[in-house]
């Protein structure tokens, strides 16, 4: 059902009633400078987004800007956090939107997807747990091990984030290349318009 | 302009360094050695970006300048190390496409040009140090960052890359102006985005690059001007008298742009 929705996103939205009308999907990744302009601001917001927030965890591990309290710090920075973020989200929609069938069978970005969701839970987790008793830790140099923990695993999830959407790009796991029969099942290639191709079955 | 033309004659030494150690090793894993260089730009650019929004009375501003810059003073010095020696790596492996691509040759003199605002000149603008060896630093700094702009307006295929770096001005024009000047000002950045969009999606057709080229061209120089031209009328609002001199607030301001024309000139090594 998803990936109906995907077809007729990628296909249908927007078509024109002449047979060679580009979708608004198709006209989007087919444009001259947009698609490209898209792709440059979301990688110049990670800048902002990324290296703001590494300050923030090193912060929480007790590496960096050690004699500014933490509150003052999450009080100060998060903004720019979030004005990096919410640009990262609209460009990276936008992306998405280029080509959402690409993006549905690639290894990459459902465990970009993943990673995503992990770093939600550490941000949870961080709030509702370890941000009750800030008072207690907040102008420590070196606070408490749970907390730098917390910030070591938001470093660790966002640097596989980042990672994970840069091997987007590479094609080695693409659907249709002879590939083991878990990366074919994970990509959901057997939908795929390529297909499934074992590895097995042409190297046996 | 690319460094095949400036430098013609390294073409057979730019041929042969792909197969020198460790070139060849970081090729077979190039996608790898790629991350750790963008991990390295976000620490530096992220890092310098904070001291130079401190500077700019934005971030962590119940602080003093300095104590924002000697908390990340490690950073920076870790990043500029990281984004030398990755970016050397990388461009080894890589060497004969970066070599005939303008896009690279941008990048390659606006992150000198930011490395050296980084290292050279935000530190002792952010700790009061008025030495007058900073303002040489600071010329050489903003130079290269000017020769990359020049690099890229001229690029072709690449000066839309240049979109970047006056998007990036404008939001920080847009900020300082007030009222219904901010108004005026929007809708005058939102008119020539839009007679972008027209001149080279719908006026002239894919093929004709020459004339979409000087659209381009021409409707940046526009919209250069117009930010410009907010930013010289509305001076007081953006340098603040109540802040740090004018010439570490200029500092900040390109010390920002410097890296947005980094990051841009890198990722346009993919598109053209």
């Amino acid at each position: 059902m998803l990936r109906s929705f995907l077809v007729w996103l990628q296909t249908s939205l927007g078509k024109g009633p002449e047979e060679f009308d580009p979708s608004w999907s198709e006209a989007l990744l087919g444009s001259l400078n947009f698609w490209g302009l898209l792709e440059g601001t979301h990688l110049i917001s990670l800048m902002l987004f990324a290296g703001v927030m590494l300050v923030i965890d090193l912060r929480l591990m007790g590496v960096a800007l050690k004699t500014i309290p933490n509150s003052v710090i999450t009080r100060r920075l998060l903004p720019l956090v979030l004005g990096g973020f919410t640009i990262m989200v609209i460009t990276g929609t936008a992306l998405f939107f280029a080509k959402p069938l690409v993006y549905y069978h690639n290894i990459w970005f459902r465990l970009k997807l993943c990673f995503l969701v992990l770093a939600g839970l550490n941000i949870l987790w961080f709030h509702l747990v370890l941000h009750r008793h800030q008072d207690q830790w907040d102008a420590l140099e070196r606070p408490p091990t749970a907390v730098r923990l917390s910030g070591l695993a938001s470093i660790t999830v966002w640097l596989l984030v980042i990672i994970m959407g840069r091997f987007i790009a590479y094609n080695w796991y693409e659907c249709g290349k002879p590939q083991t029969a878990f990366i074919n099942q994970v990509q959901a290639c057997a939908t795929s318009e390529q297909g499934a191709v074992v590895i097995e079955a042409v190297h046996p | 302009m690319t460094l095949s033309d400036l430098f013609p004659a390294l073409q057979p030494f730019v041929a042969h360094l792909v197969k020198v150690w460790p070139a060849y090793d970081i090729k077979a894993n190039f996608a790898i050695w790629e991350v750790f260089h963008i991990v390295s730009v976000l620490m530096l650019g992220g890092a310098s970006a904070l001291v130079s929004l401190r500077i700019l009375g934005v971030g962590l501003v119940e602080r003093p300048i300095e104590e924002t810059y000697r908390g990340v003073s490690r950073l920076i010095t870790l990043g500029v190390l990281a984004t030398s020696i990755s970016g050397l790596l990388i461009g080894m492996a890589n060497a004969e496409r970066l070599y005939d691509s303008a896009a690279f040759l941008a990048k390659f003199i606006a992150l000198i040009g930011g490395i050296v605002l980084s290292f050279k000149v935000l530190g002792p603008v952010a700790i009061g140090d008025r030495r007058s060896e900073t303002r040489l630093w600071a010329g050489l700094g903003l130079g290269l960052w000017g020769l990359s702009v020049l690099v890229m307006a001229t690029g072709g295929l690449v000066t839309p890359g240049l979109l970047h770096v006056l998007s990036a001005g404008s939001l920080m024009v847009l900020v300082v102006v007030q009222g219904r000047t901010r108004w005026l000002y929007g809708s005058g950045c939102l008119l020539v985005l839009a007679a972008m969009a027209v001149s080279t999606n719908l006026l002239f057709k894919p093929e004709d690059m020459a004339s979409i080229d000087m659209a381009n061209l021409v409707l940046s120089g526009l919209w250069f001007l117009w930010v410009l031209g907010f930013a010289m009328v509305r001076g007081r609002a953006i340098l603040k008298e109540d802040g740090p001199s004018a010439f570490a607030q200029t500092i900040a301001y390109a010390q920002i742009l410097v890296w947005v024309t980094a990051a841009a000139g890198g990722r346009w090594i993919a598109f053209a």
